[in-house]
Order: C-alpha cells, then sequence, then structure tokens
C-alpha cells in the first residue's frame, strides 16, 4: 500500500539514484534489503576497499539491523519529508543518511583495517623486540657512559609496569649469569633448575678450596727437596711457548720488550711435538713463567708486592732449578 | 701469569728458613701464597680479589686499624636462600654484593681458582717426577 503511494509520488519528484532509495526508505521492510544493497552500490562507488568487501558485508547486515528498529520513525521521517520538504531537502536527507552509513561503512573499513594491522604487527612486534634488545646491546657500551637507563620494550602479551619491566632485566641477568657459570663447572650441562645448579657450584668452590689446601701441603712436602736454576736455563732457550700461548696467560705490557728470537728458537722445538699454540698445557705455564722471572724484575708493579707480605723475613730471592728438572722430564 | 707470581712466592717461601719451621706451617705459608698470587693475577678490578688480599693483608697481632673510609656493607643482605648465604661465605667479599653480582664475581673467583688447582698440580707432579728419577 505505501509503496504504491511512495512509488506514484517519488517519481514525479526526482530522477537522481539517491531519490530512487528516498522511495525505498520510506516504505516497509521489505524496502530495507533495498536499501541495504543501494547502499552498498554507494559504498563500492565511494569507497575502493573492495578486498574486504565480505566482512564489511556482515558488518553492514549487522548495521542495518541495528538501524531497522529506527526504520518506523525514519519512515516517519521521510514520508514528512516526501511530503513537506522540496527535492533538493529530500537529496540533503537522502543525502546524509547515506553518508551516515557510509560513515558506518567508514569506521567499520577503519576497523577491520585495524584488525588487520594489528595482526600484522604480532609478528612486527616480536621482530621489533629483537631489534631493540640487539640496538640495546650495541647501543649500551657508548651509551653507557652517557646515562645508566636500560630500555627495554615490554613484548605483547605482558604487564607494562615499570616494577615488573625492571624485574624482567633482573631475572634475565641473573639467568644469563647462571649460564656463564654452568659453562664453567664440569658436570652441569644436565641440571636445568636453578637451586640445584647453585648446590653444585658451592659443591665445585668447595672442592677446589679443598684442592688447594691438599696441593700446598704436598707442595710444602715435597719443597725442600727442590733446587732451582734459573741461571742455567735462560740461555739455554728453555721450551717457551709461543707467543699466543703466552698472550693467552695475559701477558704484562712489559714484555712486549722481549727480542723475538728468542721465541723463534723456542717455537721450532715446540712444534715438534705439535703443541697447540692457542691452549697452553700447563706445563708451557711454568715454562712461560721461568722467563718472566728472570726478566721480570725489573718490571715489578705495586700490584706485584703483595708477594712481599708473605714472609716475615724475607731474603734474596734464590735461583731456582725449576727449569733443570723440567728439562730433564722431555722426551 | 699465574704461574709466575706462585713461583716467585715459592721461591720466597723457601727462602724463610727450610730447617726450622714445619711442613704444616710451610704449608699455611704455601696456600697463603696460593690465594695472593691468584688475587694479584686477577687484577684490582675484581671485588674477590681486593677483598681476598685484604683478608691475607690482614694479619691476626696487626694492631689498631687504619680508620679507612671504606664503605663496607653497602647493603645488609637479608639472606633468606639457604644457598645463596653459602655462596656469600664462599666466594671472598660476597657479604656486600648484589645476587647478580655475586654470580659474576663468583664465575670469575671459579675460573681462577681452577686455574690455579690446575698450576699446583702440574708443579706437584713434575716435582714428584723428579725425585722418583733421581
Amino acid at each position: 500500500m505505501y509503496s504504491t503511494q511512495q512509488s506514484e509520488g517519488g517519481v514525479g519528484t526526482s530522477a537522481s539514484a539517491g531519490i530512487v532509495s528516498d522511495e525505498c526508505l520510506g516504505n516497509t521492510w521489505d524496502s530495507l534489503s533495498v536499501v541495504q544493497s543501494m547502499n552498498f552500490t554507494e559504498a563500492n562507488r565511494i569507497t575502493s576497499h573492495r578486498d574486504i568487501r565480505l566482512p564489511l558485508d556482515h558488518q553492514l547486515s549487522g548495521l542495518v539491523a541495528g538501524t531497522a528498529t529506527l526504520s518506523p520513525s525514519d519512515k516517519g521521517r521521510s514520508h514528512e519529508d516526501m511530503d513537506s520538504f522540496p527535492s533538493s531537502q529530500r537529496h540533503r536527507h537522502n543525502k546524509r543518511k547515506i553518508d551516515s552509513v557510509q560513515n558506518q561503512n567508514v569506521k567499520v573499513e577503519e576497523q577491520h583495517d585495524v584488525l588487520l594491522e594489528s595482526v600484522k604487527d604480532q609478528s612486527g612486534k616480536d621482530e621489533k623486540k629483537q631489534n631493540n634488545e640487539i640496538s640495546n646491546k650495541n647501543s649500551k657500551g657508548p651509551d653507557a657512559s652517557k646515562d645508566d637507563y636500560i630500555h627495554v620494550r615490554a613484548k605483547r602479551g605482558q604487564a607494562t609496569n615499570s616494577h615488573s619491566l625492571a624485574e624482567r632485566v633482573r631475572r634475565e641477568k641473573i639467568s644469563e649469569r647462571m649460564r656463564l657459570l654452568q659453562d664453567l663447572v664440569p658436570g652441569c650441562n644436565k641440571i636445568n633448575g636453578k637451586a640445584m645448579m647453585l648446590d653444585e657450584i658451592i659443591n665445585y668452590v668447595q672442592s677446589l678450596q679443598c684442592q688447594v689446601e691438599f696441593l700446598s701441603m704436598k707442595l710444602a712436602a715435597v719443597h725442600p727437596e727442590m733446587t732451582f736454576d734459573l741461571e742455567r736455563i735462560v740461555p739455554k732457550d728453555v721450551l717457551q711457548p709461543c707467543y699466543g700461548g703466552s698472550a693467552v696467560l695475559g701477558f704484562s705490557p712489559g714484555m712486549s720488550s722481549f727480542p723475538p728470537h728468542l721465541y723463534a728458537s723456542a717455537f721450532q722445538r715446540i712444534t715438534q711435538p705439535g703443541t697447540p699454540c692457542v691452549a697452553p698445557t700447563s706445563r708451557d705455564l711454568q715454562q712461560d713463567s721461568l722467563l718472566q722471572v728472570s726478566h721480570l724484575d725489573q718490571h715489578l708493579s705495586p700490584w706485584q708486592n703483595e708477594l712481599h707480605i708473605m714472609n716475615p723475613a724475607p731474603c734474596e730471592v734464590a735461583t731456582d732449578h725449576i727449569g733443570s728438572f723440567l728439562m730433564a722430564q722431555t722426551p | 701469569m699465574v704461574a709466575l707470581r706462585f713461583l716467585r712466592a715459592l721461591s720466597l717461601v723457601r727462602c724463610s728458613g727450610p730447617g726450622a719451621r714445619s711442613p704444616s706451617y710451610r704449608a699455611r705459608g704455601i696456600r697463603r701464597a696460593a690465594y695472593a698470587c691468584m688475587a694479584a693475577s686477577a687484577g684490582p678490578r675484581r671485588a674477590w680479589s681486593r677483598a681476598l688480599l685484604r683478608k691475607i693483608r690482614r694479619r691476626p697481632g696487626r694492631g689498631l686499624r687504619r680508620p679507612r673510609a671504606v664503605i663496607r656493607r653497602r647493603r645488609p643482605v637479608g639472606g633468606g636462600d639457604p644457598l645463596e648465604v653459602a655462596l656469600r661465605r664462599l666466594v671472598p667479599g660476597g657479604g656486600c654484593m648484589e645476587y647478580c653480582r655475586l654470580l659474576e664475581e663468583a664465575a670469575d673467583y671459579v675460573k681462577c681458582l681452577a686455574m690455579q688447582v690446575r698450576l699446583m698440580q702440574t708443579i706437584v707432579d713434575s716435582a714428584s717426577h723428579v725425585n722418583s728419577i733421581d
């Protein structure tokens, strides 16, 4: 009934597409579907997000369903519009409606875009966090002197409270140190718990200290029988470790004044058993120390003076015969 | 560097009168020498080396201590974890450090201790070998 009346009234007054929708607007529920399609076409014409058409459909249907409740009042209004207002105003009214629906469409699209972006960001945020971590680590060196703030980025789904961030940083530091300790202590690769690790570390330290005591007692027993003679050793160019080996030991800067030919001659001797240069054996340690003993007297640093504390009555340094028995041992 | 210092220290210990002293006295001296060499070679940058040297220097019959502007016990530790307390006791100077710092110092201490033990073991082995030869 309505529709027939409206169509009669509508056709005569306007000729634009907007007016056609106007006719439908003022009609029954059935017309709403037409409105939907009309608005959809309008949306298609104006906005160009064609790839996200499907969700828009759903959104639109929801919107239309939402607006459906308003339709009786709309119907009444449009009725009045059609009757009283001129065509231009009707057009404007229609445009307003279309605009509002378009705004809703735009909002919907924005929502969807936000959703898409959030999905993309999930992978991006992790990358960002990694990059931040890496950049933090890289920049910590030069920036540590400027300011002591540690910049941390919260991961997705984690608390952003400053306290929890600081706690997390601290926990990471502690776990890093525990990993270092795990590498140092033998046989700790399988242990995963913090408490067990600490237990192992404590046992290892205690065992090392016991070993030091035991070995010192043994040395005290063996010691008076040892005779040391350095003067014999030095001109013989005793088997010295290669330069790389001595560097591993923490070569003092004073040692660089050594004539290189000493090392060259010694190097030839050492290469025959095929000892690796990078990892000197403890024998190499001693041999290196012999050379250092002979030459380093003039390089006494104040830190080395601590050695004099140990004896109540220090006398002159006796020449040592360590080299003699070491020479005897070499095959 | 450790070996160098240790051997020098050994020779110093030996010089102090080989016949008069008992082996236990010499053993104690050697032990102190070992720890001192370890701490000296580690350098003053490490908290444990400083604390260790301070402990060795402080002889029992020293008299009055010089009033130093040393800040000890920066933060009194609320030792809740028995493992942490044990570790603090083991590592020299571990009473005043934060937990993070404690772990770091413990790692360095373990490394130097292991090296010292290896060195002493080698010396003992070579000395015993020489004696067995003769």
